[in-house]
């Protein structure tokens, strides 16, 4: 509750004509907007316009924010209507492709080693957890978008049912149940790591 | 085998603690009996471990500058679009347009008004030509389209039903007595009955030649005289109007003739072919 006071306070100071305050809001939630991205759509560039776009979208309704709902359930509701549509927008084009965590990113500084959080001292270790997590995207992947955007909020995000329900906009039952089918469904994909 | 789907299909829900006392009381008590299943919540617990500890990436560092320059861009935008509503400029189009709009109707108003006068000028042309067509054998004058662009335009688009429409209303005026002399036939006959048709043929072609009306029919005037050797009757057509079809007429029965037989009633005010049938009188 007190993050959404924060982000209400925020939001009021932005609209008051403090553009700084959007920074802080970009600065807050640009990681969670763009590994959404990047989880739904697969592609690093693509998560990266779309979470750009998100952000300008966001600059512009502002104004029209009333504060109904908490900012980041808001800001979820943006992020995954925005990936629903370039998605759309790149199975026209076959345009899609999976990245590669390993595949060096592509800068204004020049071309950077990806860096993960967390530490992994054992290179073992370190190699058998990049191999898992590059698995489990790529199964991730391949689920129904509808599926795959329940996994994100609820087990990747960590979101509340509640709040997932207000997001996906469908009842409690429903979330209930897509979650379970869900998980299953990724759990049979992934049968051979776990 | 049945107990576990259904137990399974309650794992989502456990593992989230979403799960009301009694459906956990029975997961709890399948688990502890069945290993298959336990082995099945320990799969799907560790793939939400992986889920959940998926590492996030991190955004270019350049990512806000990116941002601002994009944002500053779609602010000149949206600065130049509301300068070009708000400000006066938009009122030069407008006014161009409405300027456009008003040439258009009053051009189409023109348009309209000159075309209905033409109409009516045409109708009274067409007219003209639908008479001469049924009263004379003469070929018909034509009618002259005046206009340009207009006329190609009403041709293409209203000549058609204008057409039958002005031939309806000319034949209705033509049976409402337009014309003093009823129209009988199509073709007008004259016939003279004489005893000596050589002498006939001759003052025939005297009073034509005084009245100087051609002969259109033999086309040469040879043909007669051969003709007259050879019959006792001949035929020529001439073309002539009303006043010379009188002083025809007067001439002809003072130069006595013959028997001057015209059934037909003829027009005042249109030429016409008249057909001259030239013959021994039978006694």
């Amino acid at each position: 509750m007190s993050n959404n006071i924060e982000d209400r306070e925020i939001i009021e100071k932005f609209l008051e004509g403090d553009i700084t305050y959007f920074d802080k809001l970009v600065l807050k939630y640009k990681q969670m907007v763009f590994n959404v991205c990047l989880k739904m759509l697969g592609n690093y560039e693509e998560a990266l316009e779309v979470s750009q776009d998100i952000f300008l979208k966001v600059y512009e309704s502002l104004k029209n924010f009333r504060f109904e709902a908490k900012f980041s359930t808001y800001l979820y509701k943006i992020t995954l209507n925005s990936c629903r549509s370039r998605l759309r927008a790149l199975r026209r084009r076959k345009k899609l492709e999976y990245f590669s965590i390993d595949e060096p990113l592509e800068t204004a500084e020049g071309r950077l080693k990806r860096e993960f959080e967390g530490s992994h001292p054992n290179p073992k270790e370190v190699l058998e957890e990049k191999e898992k997590q590059s698995l489990v995207i790529k199964a991730l992947f391949s689920l129904n978008p509808e599926y795959r955007e329940i996994l994100i909020l609820r087990d990747i995000e960590g979101l509340e049912y509640k709040e997932i329900a207000k997001i996906l906009n469908i009842n409690l039952g429903t979330v209930k149940s897509r979650l379970n089918r869900a998980r299953n469904i990724l759990k049979e994909k992934l049968e051979k790591i776990l | 085998m049945k107990d576990c789907r259904k137990i399974r299909e309650l794992f989502s829900e456990y593992i989230d603690g979403v799960l009301d006392k009694e459906n956990i009381d029975l997961v709890e008590e399948h688990l502890s009996k069945c290993e298959a299943c336990r082995k099945e919540l320990n799969k799907l617990v560790e793939m939400l471990k992986i889920l959940k500890n998926l590492r996030k990436e991190e955004t270019p560092p350049d990512f806000l500058e990116t941002l601002h320059e994009r944002i500053k861009r779609r602010d000149s935008l949206n600065a130049f679009l509301n300068k070009l509503l708000k400000s006066p400029n938009v009122k030069v189009p407008l006014v161009v347009c409405i300027m456009i709009i008003f040439v258009i109707a009053i051009f189409k108003t023109v348009n309209i008004y000159y075309l209905s006068k033409t109409v009516s000028e045409k109708e009274y042309k067409l007219k003209d030509f639908i008479r001469h067509r049924s009263l004379s054998e003469e070929p018909a004058p034509q009618v002259s389209w005046e206009g340009g662009r207009e006329e190609k335009f009403l041709i293409k688009k209203e000549a058609v039903p204008l057409r039958k429409e002005i031939a309806r209303g000319a034949e209705k005026e033509r049976i409402n007595k337009q014309f003093l002399f009823e129209r009988i036939s199509k073709k007008y006959s004259l016939n003279i009955e004489t005893e000596d048709v050589k002498k006939a043929f001759k003052d025939l072609e005297e009073i034509l030649q005084k009245l100087n009306i051609k002969i259109i029919y033999p086309s040469k005037v040879a043909f007669l005289d051969k003709k007259i050797e050879e019959s006792d009757f001949f035929e020529l057509t001439i073309n002539l109007s009303y006043e010379k079809f009188k002083s025809f007429i007067e001439e002809l029965e003072k130069s006595k003739i013959g028997k001057i037989t015209f059934p037909q009633k003829i027009p005042l005010n249109q030429p016409f072919s008249l057909h001259i049938l030239l013959k021994k009188s039978q006694k």
